[in-house]
C-alpha cells in the first residue's frame, strides 16, 4: 500500500520562556510527501488538552509547556494524528513520520482526533468536514459532493432534491456565506444544483460555522462555510483522475522550483453533451459544466509565503440555438503570508470574486435575455498574535467594493437594468482566552459600515411599491450608510477530560440579499443590496451545547440547542415574480423570522463499522406584513424532524461498504382550502401560507468501493445506488382539475429521482 | 416585426421525473363570494358565485340575490339585473373608451367595490398555425399579430377559445414596443402528442376542424396586475392580489375587445 508521509519537525526546538509560566516550543509542521507547510494543524498538550494552538498558513506554531517530559499531539484533517514525547528542557530537533488517511483502519485515527477537536473547540456549532470521510459516503451518480455531505450533519438540511443549496438552523440557502480561499461564491450549484460547484479533489478542509461565527467572518445571517483548496507538492509531480457516469476529473501537482514553489491544478468537466452529440435529435444541445481550481504557492523566504489561488466554475445549458443559460463564478485570491516573529503573523489578501448569469432565449426571431452579475473587489488583512500562552488575538480589516447588477433584461424588445454599487468596510478583533485549564472563552467584536453608492437611481416608494420620487446620485456619492456592531462570544467549560459544556451568542449582518425564484439552483435568483429602502438583515443567535466522549474516544455524543431571531428577511410580494419589475425594491417585502431547535449527534469513531446518527428537532417561522395577513407563519423550510444515519463498514480485501439514510418531515406546503371559478377555469383559494405538509422525505443510498493499491498506482472502483428503495419523494406538489373524480380536483406530486445506480473509476499515480 | 413566445421549457426533461396523485386532508373555510365583472364594447355583465370545498365536485352556482350598480365616471348609474343564464346585465349597456367604471356589489351582508378604466382596442392583423422544431420535437404554434396602440402604455390579455371553451390565455404589456406590430406565438401541442392521443393530453391536442377563436382585450394596469398574479398563483400556490375591496374574490375589468377566428387543419400549418 502506498503511504504518503508527513514530516513534522521543529525548526526552533526549545526556547525556554519565563520560569513561572513554562517553556515555549516553536516549530513548523510540514507534509513529508509534498514538503508543503501544513496550516491548521491542532497542536495540543496531551495531558492538558485545553492547552492547544493551531499552525499558521506557513505551518508555524508556538506552544507553552510546563517543564518535564510530556506528550504533544498534532492533528489535522486529512492527516494522521501524531503524538510526540517532548521534554522542553532537553528536546532537540524532532522528525515525525506518519501516514495519510487511507481505506483501512487508519481513518479511525482521523475521526477520533476530530472528536477531540469537537470537544475542545471553544466555538459552539462548528462542523469540520472531513474530505477523506466524505469520499466514503454514497453519492448521486458517483459524484462526490461536499455540500451533499454537509447536509448529513445535524442542523443542516438540503434545500430539496434538485438543489445544491443547504439550509442551516432554519435559515435559507441564500443566508449562507460560502468562501473559497477567502473569495465569496454565489449560487454554488452545477447542473441546476444537482451537484455543487466544488470539486472535492481540490479541497483540503472545510468548516461550517452554524452557531458561533468567529469575528473575522461577516456578511451572512445564517452560516459561514469556509473552504480551503489544496497546495501543490514541493517534491514530486503527481497525476490522478477519475471517470464517473457524468464527469471526468484530473489533478496535476508538483514543484515549479524545488522547495521554493509549487502548483496544483484540478479540473472537472461533465460529458453528457458528448453523448448528446451522438443522437440525431439532441445533437445541437449543450449541457455541460466544468470547474478548474488552480493554486501556485511560492516560499519567498522563511518568513514570507505567497499564494495565488484561482477558481472558475461554469454551467452551460443550450437548447439548439434557442435557449442559452450560462452561469458561474470566478474567484481569485492573492495572499501574502508574513511572519513578523514567532508570535505574530499576518495574511494580506487581494480578492476578486465574480458571479455571472447570462440567459437568453431566441425563438422565431424573439431575442429575450436576462443577465445578472455580482463583482466583489476586496482587500483583507488578518493578523494572528499569540500574545501569551493563554491568549490568542485575531484582528484585521476588510474593505470591499461591490458592483451588483440585480438584472438587465431585454424582454420583448424592452431593455432595462438595475445595477448598483456599494462599499463595505469592517474591522474585527477576536480573543481566544484560556481562562483556566477548564474554561476557554472566545470573544470578539466586528464593526462594519455598508454604504450604498450613487451612480444609478434610488427610489422613494409608496406602500404599493409605486415610485414617488427617483433619487439621482453621482457615481461614488454616499446614498445611505449603515453601521453594524456585531458582538460574538463563546464559552467552553470542560466538566472533565471527556465532557464539556458550551454556550455562545452571535450577532450577524447581511447586506447582499438574494431572492430565490424557486428552490432549484437555476440562475433566476434576483440579488440586491441594502439601500435607502432595503435594510440589512440582522440575526441574533443563542446556543447551548454539551459534548461527551467515551474514554477511548470510540463513541461521541453531542447535543446543541439554539434560538435565532432574524430581522429584515425579504420575500416577493404576493403576485410578483422576479421579472415583474426591474426595480426589485418595488416587488419585495421585509419582515422577521425566528427559528429554534435541538440537534443531537451520536457517533462511532472506531472499529470496522463507523458512522453517526444525527437528529434535529426544529421550528422555523416568518412574519412578513402583507403575507399571510401579517401573522406568523411556518417558513417554507420548516421541517420538524430531520434524521441522518451514516454508516461505513470496512471489509477485507479492499472493499468498503457505506450506506446513508435520511428522513425528514415533509416540507411546509401551501395547499388550498377552497376552489372557485374565474373565466371558466378553476382557481384555488389559499387560506394560509404553508399551512399543510408535503409527504415525508426519506431515502437510502448505498455504495461499495473497491480499492487496489500497488507500488505504481492506486485505482478505485465505486458502485453506488442512490435512492435504493426507489422512494418517490416530493419535489413539486400541484393542484389540478380531474373530471373523473367526484371532487373534481386532485393533488399531484412530481418527484425528481427514482432509483439511480452509478459506477465510477478513479486512478492515482 | 417583434415577437413574443409563450413557451415553458421543462427543465426536468433530462431527469427521471415521475408524477403521482397524493391524498391531502383539506381544511375547509366558510364560502367566500366570487365576483367576475366586465364592461366591454360588447357587453356589461357580472357573475356572482361562491367558493366550494376542495372535495365538492359540483359546478359553481350563480348567486341571484346580489344588488349590483355600475357607475361611470360620466356620472351615470346602471343597476344590473339577474338573468336566466346567471349573469347580471343592464339591457343594451356597453362600455365607452376613456370612461372609468366602478362596480358596487351588495350580497350576503358584504359590500364589494372595484374599478377599471376602458382603453382603446387594437385589431388582430394575422392569425395562423406554424411548425416549430425544438429538441427533435415538432411543436404546433398558433401565431397571431396586432399593432400596438401608439403613444400610450398598453396592457393586453389574449384568450384563445377552442370550440367555445378556454384553451390558452395570458397577459402582456407593450413596454419597448410602443406602436409596433407585436407577434405572439402560442405553443399548442407536439406532433407526438397528437399521434399518441393520450387522455391526459386531450385538453391540449387540437383536432382537425376545431373552431379556434382568439380574443384580444385591451385592459388597464389594475386588471393586468390581477391577471398576472392569477397566472403566477397557479404555479406558486399563492392567491392573486385583491381586485375588490370588501373581501370578495374575483375581479372587475373594463376593456375593449376584438376577435378573430380560424379552423384548425393539419394541412394549413405553415413551415417557418
Amino acid at each position: 500500500m502506498k503511504k504518503i508521509h508527513i514530516l513534522l519537525f521543529f525548526i526552533i526546538p526549545v526556547l525556554p520562556c519565563s520560569a513561572q509560566t513554562g517553556y515555549e516550543i516553536r516549530g513548523r509542521v510540514v507534509d513529508g510527501a509534498g514538503g508543503r507547510a501544513v496550516a491548521g494543524v491542532t497542536v495540543y498538550h496531551k495531558e492538558a488538552p485545553a492547552n492547544g494552538v493551531s499552525t499558521d498558513p506557513g505551518g508555524f506554531f508556538t506552544i507553552t509547556l510546563p517543564a518535564g517530559p510530556q506528550t504533544l499531539v498534532f492533528s489535522c484533517l486529512g492527516y494522521h494524528s501524531v503524538e510526540q514525547a517532548v521534554d522542553p528542557l532537553t528536546e532537540g530537533e524532532l522528525q515525525i513520520v506518519t501516514h495519510e488517511d487511507s481505506h483501512d483502519i487508519d481513518q479511525v485515527v482521523v475521526s477520533s482526533k476530530s472528536a477531540r477537536d469537537r470537544l475542545d473547540n471553544v466555538l459552539i456549532g462548528v462542523e469540520r468536514i472531513e474530505i477523506s470521510e466524505m469520499a466514503k459516503i454514497p453519492s448521486l451518480l458517483g459524484e462526490r459532493d461536499i455540500i451533499r455531505s454537509l447536509q448529513l450533519l445535524p442542523g443542516v438540511k438540503s434545500e430539496g432534491d434538485g438543489s445544491s443549496g443547504f439550509q442551516v438552523r432554519g435559515g435559507t440557502a441564500v443566508q449562507n456565506l460560502i468562501v473559497l480561499d477567502d473569495a465569496t461564491i454565489f449560487n454554488a450549484g452545477h447542473l441546476m444544483g444537482i451537484f455543487s460547484t466544488f470539486n472535492d479533489d481540490a479541497l483540503t478542509n472545510a468548516t461550517l460555522y452554524k452557531g458561533q461565527i468567529p469575528a473575522q467572518f461577516g456578511g451572512a445571517v445564517s452560516s459561514v462555510f469556509d473552504i480551503h483548496t489544496k497546495t501543490g507538492s514541493m517534491h514530486d509531480y503527481k497525476f490522478n483522475g477519475s471517470i464517473g457516469l457524468l464527469s471526468a476529473k484530473v489533478n496535476v501537482e508538483g514543484p515549479i522550483a524545488r522547495e521554493k514553489a509549487s502548483f496544483f491544478v484540478s479540473a472537472r468537466r461533465s460529458y453528457v453533451d458528448l453523448f448528446l452529440k451522438l443522437t440525431e435529435d439532441y445533437k445541437d444541445n449543450t449541457m455541460n459544466f466544468y470547474d478548474i481550481n488552480a493554486k501556485v504557492n511560492y516560499n519567498i523566504s522563511d518568513k514570507d509565503n505567497l499564494f495565488v489561488s484561482f477558481f472558475i466554475g461554469r454551467d452551460n445549458m443550450g437548447l439548439e440555438d434557442l435557449v442559452a443559460l450560462k452561469w458561474g463564478n470566478i474567484a481569485t485570491t492573492v495572499r501574502w503570508n508574513h511572519r513578523f516573529n514567532d508570535r505574530l503573523y499576518s495574511n494580506t489578501s487581494l480578492i476578486l470574486s465574480t458571479y455571472i448569469s447570462d440567459n437568453s432565449i431566441e425563438i422565431l426571431d424573439i431575442d429575450n435575455s436576462l443577465d445578472t452579475h455580482i463583482r466583489k473587489y476586496g482587500i483583507r488583512e488578518d493578523f494572528t498574535w499569540s500574545a501569551h500562552r493563554r491568549h490568542t488575538l485575531k484582528f484585521g480589516f476588510e474593505s470591499v467594493y461591490n458592483d451588483l447588477k440585480s438584472a438587465e433584461w431585454d424582454l420583448m424588445n424592452y431593455r432595462e437594468k438595475e445595477r448598483r454599487y456599494a462599499w463595505e468596510n469592517s474591522i474585527w478583533i477576536n480573543e481566544d482566552w484560556m481562562a483556566t485549564d477548564r474554561l476557554t472563552v472566545s470573544a470578539g467584536l466586528r464593526l462594519g459600515t455598508f454604504s450604498a453608492l450613487g451612480g444609478s437611481p434610488y427610489y422613494i416608494l409608496d406602500a404599493d411599491g409605486d415610485i414617488l420620487e427617483t433619487l439621482e446620485y453621482k457615481r461614488g456619492d454616499f446614498v445611505k450608510t449603515y453601521f453594524s456592531v456585531e458582538p460574538r462570544a463563546s464559552v467552553n467549560y470542560s466538566l472533565d477530560r471527556n465532557q464539556s459544556i458550551k454556550a455562545g451568542y452571535s450577532r450577524t449582518f447581511q447586506n447582499i440579499h438574494a431572492l430565490r425564484v424557486q428552490s432549484m439552483s437555476l440562475p433566476m435568483d434576483r440579488y440586491t443590496m441594502s439601500s435607502n429602502h432595503v435594510k440589512p438583515q440582522t440575526a441574533d443567535q443563542f446556543s447551548l451545547g454539551y459534548v461527551a466522549l467515551t474514554k477511548n474516544q470510540a463513541y461521541e455524543f453531542s447535543m446543541e440547542g439554539y434560538f435565532k431571531s432574524i430581522r429584515n428577511v425579504l420575500d416577493y410580494k404576493d403576485g410578483k415574480s422576479f421579472n415583474s419589475e426591474i426595480e426589485i425594491e418595488r416587488i419585495i417585502l421585509a419582515g422577521k423570522g425566528r427559528s429554534y431547535g435541538v440537534e443531537m449527534y451520536a457517533r462511532k469513531n472506531t472499529g470496522r463499522l463507523t458512522g453517526w446518527v444525527a437528529y434535529t428537532l426544529s421550528w422555523s417561522e416568518n412574519k412578513i406584513p402583507g403575507i399571510n395577513g401579517g401573522r406568523w407563519y411556518t417558513a417554507g423550510n420548516d421541517r420538524r424532524h430531520d434524521v441522518s444515519v451514516v454508516s461505513m463498514y470496512d471489509l477485507p480485501r479492499g472493499w468498503q461498504m457505506a450506506a446513508t439514510w435520511v428522513y425528514n418531515t415533509g416540507q411546509a406546503l401551501t395547499a388550498p382550502s377552497a376552489k372557485y371559478t374565474i373565466n371558466g377555469e378553476t382557481v384555488y383559494y389559499y387560506a394560509e401560507r404553508n399551512g399543510y405538509r408535503a409527504p415525508d422525505y426519506h431515502r437510502l443510498d448505498i455504495s461499495a468501493t473497491h480499492t487496489k493499491v500497488n507500488r505504481r498506482y492506486k485505482r478505485e472502483w465505486s458502485f453506488g445506488v442512490y435512492n435504493a428503495y426507489c422512494r418517490y419523494n416530493p419535489f413539486i406538489i400541484s393542484f389540478e382539475d380531474d373530471d373523473t373524480k367526484p371532487s373534481g380536483s386532485k393533488a399531484v406530486q412530481t418527484s425528481l429521482f427514482g432509483i439511480i445506480p452509478s459506477v465510477s473509476y478513479s486512478f492515482k499515480f | 416585426m417583434k415577437r413574443t413566445l409563450y413557451f415553458t421549457f421543462s427543465i426536468l426533461l433530462f431527469f427521471t421525473s415521475c408524477e403521482k396523485e397524493i391524498e391531502i386532508n383539506y381544511r375547509s373555510v366558510e364560502p367566500l363570494y366570487v365576483v367576475e365583472g366586465r364592461v366591454t364594447n360588447e357587453t356589461a355583465e357580472v357573475l356572482v358565485t361562491l367558493t366550494r370545498d376542495m372535495d365538492d365536485g359540483s359546478l359553481p352556482a350563480a348567486q341571484n340575490d346580489a344588488e349590483i350598480i355600475l357607475t361611470s365616471s360620466d356620472g351615470s348609474n346602471h343597476r344590473l339585473v339577474y338573468g336566466p343564464d346567471g349573469y347580471y346585465r343592464a339591457a343594451g349597456l356597453t362600455g365607452t373608451v376613456g370612461e372609468n367604471y366602478t362596480l358596487s356589489v351588495w350580497v350576503g351582508g358584504g359590500n364589494f367595490y372595484s374599478e377599471s378604466t376602458m382603453h382603446d382596442g387594437a385589431g388582430i392583423d394575422d392569425l395562423y398555425f406554424q411548425w416549430l422544431k425544438v429538441m427533435g420535437q415538432k411543436f404546433v404554434i398558433l401565431t397571431f399579430s396586432f399593432r400596438d396602440i401608439p403613444d400610450q402604455e398598453n396592457y393586453y390579455c389574449y384568450r384563445v377559445w377552442r370550440n367555445g371553451k378556454n384553451y390558452r390565455w395570458n397577459v402582456l404589456h407593450d413596454r419597448g414596443n410602443d406602436g409596433r406590430e407585436i407577434t405572439l406565438d402560442i405553443v399548442c401541442m407536439t406532433e407526438k402528442m397528437a399521434d399518441e392521443n393520450k387522455k391526459d393530453d386531450w385538453d391540449d391536442i387540437l383536432y382537425e376542424g376545431d373552431q379556434i377563436e382568439i380574443e384580444l382585450q385591451s385592459i388597464d394596469r389594475r386588471t393586468y396586475d390581477y391577471l398576472f398574479s392569477l397566472g403566477l398563483g397557479g404555479s406558486a400556490n399563492t392567491n392573486p392580489i385583491d381586485n375588490f375591496t370588501g373581501g370578495c374574490l374575483g375581479y372587475f375589468a373594463a376593456y375593449s375587445t376584438c376577435r378573430s377566428a380560424t379552423v384548425f387543419s393539419w394541412s394549413d400549418i405553415l413551415n417557418p
